[in-house]
């Protein structure tokens, strides 16, 4: 199955035609099957014992375990007899549109009636290429990195199980140009790898996205956008959304559960407390000070650890541009400074801007940053394993604001910044 | 050639100085005043007029953080306005005279372009080595090599420009050369950046937008030295490129050392344009601008007369720019750069429609 694997059509008609032909001789006979299961519903039934039974993991239907979610907002995910419905609602900043996708088991026929920008896939996926780290966590998490067949940017991964599976090269670079910002997707090697799927983020700069052109390629894309979810339960639960590709729905709700009970444990023992001490975030880039917005991510870290965030009160979800003068004036006299950018230690922030030594917290030196785990590539593995353990990112976060509640606890991606050290990267819980 | 005699240039014989003009002197050193003082009292966190003065006369009963703020961020970022928008305006002015063309500006002939390759190298080598082994001398040294970097750069792409110039004898052509250097730096920067980590490219994309408020006092003890003396050496340079804008013929009739006064023109506007974007960004429109800006208002193009004025306008013009990129009594800041192209290309424009014959003696 897998030696001719690489061929699998769907019926939504726009990939069979751009399709190279050195697959196996059995692609007339898939034509001659789809054509007929096309034809007639019956015939369906008849050309389905292709659709993986064993990854059904029970009698009941094709989709026996069904997730069911809760903190994520930024896609749905429906049951249906014959197929799953995702739809990705908030793929980027402003977005106006909604990608939306049709499960179906191999071999089986798609749905009448689906939307016509709804793309078909078939599951589980057996070959998946991932434009970016914002979900590969989840993969080693399901049990299912061995599907991986390329990224872009091997020297930016930290995943452990992932960097393993690179070592032994069983996972291509598909990036077309360097391992910068810009980086796009080399399509040549996406046809040689004929993934399932290939699963990329969007920002919704014509530039830097890379949807586009694989849908006009040809490629089933999963466009994820769990980095815009505001809460950090809501970004692990995107590992539901992984699952539901690889009928992995049961463990991904396992793992999830659990997860979010250690994380709302931990919560509940912080909210009490009387004392919360102030913290302030980012740095100045050109005098204008990048602070994340009260109602995001980081903001909703800070709250769940106890921390008194001085712009908790602000709506905005992204980054606000502050002036310096503002941030000095609300938090000179703040507890502690986190991520501060790509500081290592206390000397560089100074190198940067000596008037840092303003701040309290500074003065103190308070300072955290996420930056204790950087692959050799320069990915940040707080971004990337730690999306997938909100609950061990929130025990970092107490044992800084409230060591006494944690005091067992070593940090895993924070590091209190050091004076002076010899190597940079040096990595320092 | 002595700095002081400019002083007495409306008294010159040659151009002779409408008496206005002395007025016109006093208008703009108080219009440099008040936008000086604007700078300093206008901000995200609203400080009384009262308490600048008090906290400028030195007094302590002002809260403390009210002092850091006017003494550590609003009177360097003031400080350094007004030197990079008399810098950018003086290194235009010597473009302009050079070249004899109205368009011609540090930006257009690629030294801006030069100096954002030399940084661009600067940061991403930095990187490379480990950011903490280049910085951690903090201050004096990595700022150090920034200004050499992006002077060198600068001075790079124009000395291969004035090595060209012996052979091509059109300006025009050699101002196309210029250009194109512009965009062979812009391309290589480009490529470096597809070797680049996504911190290092912020890095060097919001470096390119601009801004005067990163320039802290132990910068400036470099910042300021190096402009005054690129912005004296390009006032000394006055006579000779009165001489300039009647061609290199008559430069040269006129016993003026062609060659040597070239090189010493393009020094002068490489440390200052260099410096100015190693500091704060490329920072457009100011060097094209000013110069015009301050033919019109002084109607002459004697540079005795043009060199203190660029100095004086390309001062108040920078801060004004700053002014409204901070939006006062907004605690939001837009880029610089936004900002001087927005009031900068419709001026240059309008002074081009207006004065075609804009770069003729005494027009």
């Amino acid at each position: 199955m897998k030696a001719s694997g690489t061929f699998y059509p769907t019926l939504s008609g726009r990939r069979a035609g751009q399709r190279v032909s050195h697959a196996s001789p059995a692609k007339s006979l898939w034509g001659v099957k789809l054509l007929l299961a096309a034809a007639g519903l019956l015939f369906c039934f008849a050309a389905s014992p292709f659709s993986p039974s064993a990854a059904h993991g029970g009698e009941s239907g094709p989709f026996p375990h069904k997730a069911q979610l809760r903190h994520a907002e930024g896609f749905t995910l429906q049951y249906h007899d014959t197929h799953k419905k995702i739809q990705v609602l908030n793929p980027w900043r402003g977005a106006r549109v909604t990608f939306t996708y049709i499960l179906i088991p191999r071999g089986g026929t798609p749905p009448e009636n689906i939307p016509s920008d709804a793309m078909v896939v078939e599951i589980p996926l057996e070959r998946v290429v991932l434009g970016s780290t914002t979900v590969i966590t989840f993969f080693p998490m399901l049990g299912v990195e061995d599907s991986l067949v390329g990224f872009s940017g091997l020297k930016l991964v930290n995943t452990p199980e992932v960097v393993e599976l690179i070592g032994q090269g069983k996972i291509q670079e598909v990036s077309a140009a360097g391992e910068g910002m810009t980086r796009q997707l080399n399509l040549e090697m996406l046809f040689v790898l004929q993934p399932d799927l290939v699963m990329v983020h969007g920002t919704g700069i014509p530039q830097f996205d890379t949807h586009p052109k694989l849908l006009e390629a040809g490629f089933n894309t999963g466009v994820a956008g769990n980095y815009m979810e505001s809460s950090p339960l809501g970004r692990a639960e995107w590992i539901k959304f992984v699952a539901a590709f690889f009928n992995k729905e049961r463990k991904a709700e396992e793992l999830f559960s659990r997860m979010e009970a250690r994380y709302q444990a931990q919560a509940e023992a912080v909210r009490g407390l009387k004392e919360r001490p102030t913290v302030f975030c980012g740095i100045p880039l050109q005098s204008t000070w990048y602070m994340p917005g009260g109602s995001g991510y980081i903001a909703t870290f800070l709250r769940d650890a106890g921390a008194d965030y001085l712009w908790s009160e602000d709506d905005t979800r992204g980054n606000m541009a502050l002036s310096v003068e503002n941030v000095l004036e609300r938090a000179k006299d703040a507890d502690v400074w986190i991520n501060p950018g790509a500081a290592g230690t206390m000397d560089e922030l100074l190198g940067v801007d000596e008037r840092f030594s303003l701040f309290r917290a500074f003065q103190r030196g308070r300072v955290y940053n996420n930056n204790a785990r950087i692959s050799p590539g320069g990915g940040n593995d707080y971004w990337e394993t730690g999306v997938g353990r909100p609950d061990l990112v929130l025990a970092d976060l107490i044992r800084i604001f409230h060591p006494h509640l944690a005091p067992s606890h070593e940090l895993h991606w924070h590091q209190r910044l050091p004076w002076q050290r010899e190597k940079p990267r040096r990595e320092k819980p | 050639m002595n700095p002081s005699a400019t002083k007495d240039a409306p008294a010159q014989e040659v151009h002779p100085i409408p008496r206005v003009s002395l007025l016109l002197w006093f208008a703009l050193l108080g219009a440099l005043a008040g936008v000086f003082l604007l700078e300093l009292c206008l901000g995200s966190v609203t400080i009384p007029f009262g308490s600048v003065l008090a906290i400028l006369m030195g007094d302590s009963e002002v809260p403390e953080g009210w002092r850091q703020i006017v003494l550590l961020f609003r009177l360097p970022r003031a400080v350094t306005a007004m030197l990079a928008g008399a810098a950018l305006g003086m290194a235009g002015l010597m473009m302009q005279t050079l070249f004899r063309n109205p368009l011609a500006d540090p930006f257009v002939l690629g030294i801006s372009s030069g100096a954002s390759l030399g940084v661009a190298i600067v940061v991403m080598a930095a990187w490379g080595f480990g950011w903490t082994a280049f910085i951690q001398k903090a201050g004096i040294s990595a700022g150090a090599s920034l200004i050499l970097a992006a002077t060198a750069g600068a001075m790079g792409i124009l000395s291969v420009i004035m090595a060209l110039a012996r052979r091509v004898e059109s300006n025009v052509t050699l101002l196309i050369i210029g250009l194109m250097f512009g965009y062979i730096s812009g391309s290589l920067v480009t490529i470096l950046f597809q070797f680049t980590q996504e911190q290092q490219m912020q890095t060097y994309i919001t470096w390119t937008f601009g801004s005067f408020g990163g320039v802290t006092w132990s910068q400036m003890t470099l910042f300021a030295p190096t402009l005054l003396v690129g912005l004296l050496l390009a006032w000394s340079l006055s006579k000779p490129l009165n001489a300039f804008l009647l061609g290199e013929g008559y430069a040269r009739s006129m016993g003026v050392n062609v060659r040597a006064i070239r090189l010493w023109i393009i020094v002068g506007a490489s440390l200052l344009a260099g410096t100015v974007t190693a500091y704060c960004g490329p920072i457009g429109f100011l060097g094209i601008a000013i110069p015009h800006l301050c033919r019109m208002l002084m109607k002459t193009s004697d540079h005795h007369v043009l060199a203190p004025a660029v100095i004086l306008v390309g001062a108040i013009v920078a801060l004004s720019a700053d002014l409204l990129a901070q939006v006062p009594g907004a605690r939001i800041v837009l880029p610089l750069n936004a900002v001087t192209a927005l009031i900068g290309a419709p001026v240059v424009v309008g002074i081009i429609l207006r004065r075609r014959h804009t770069m003729e003696v005494g027009a």
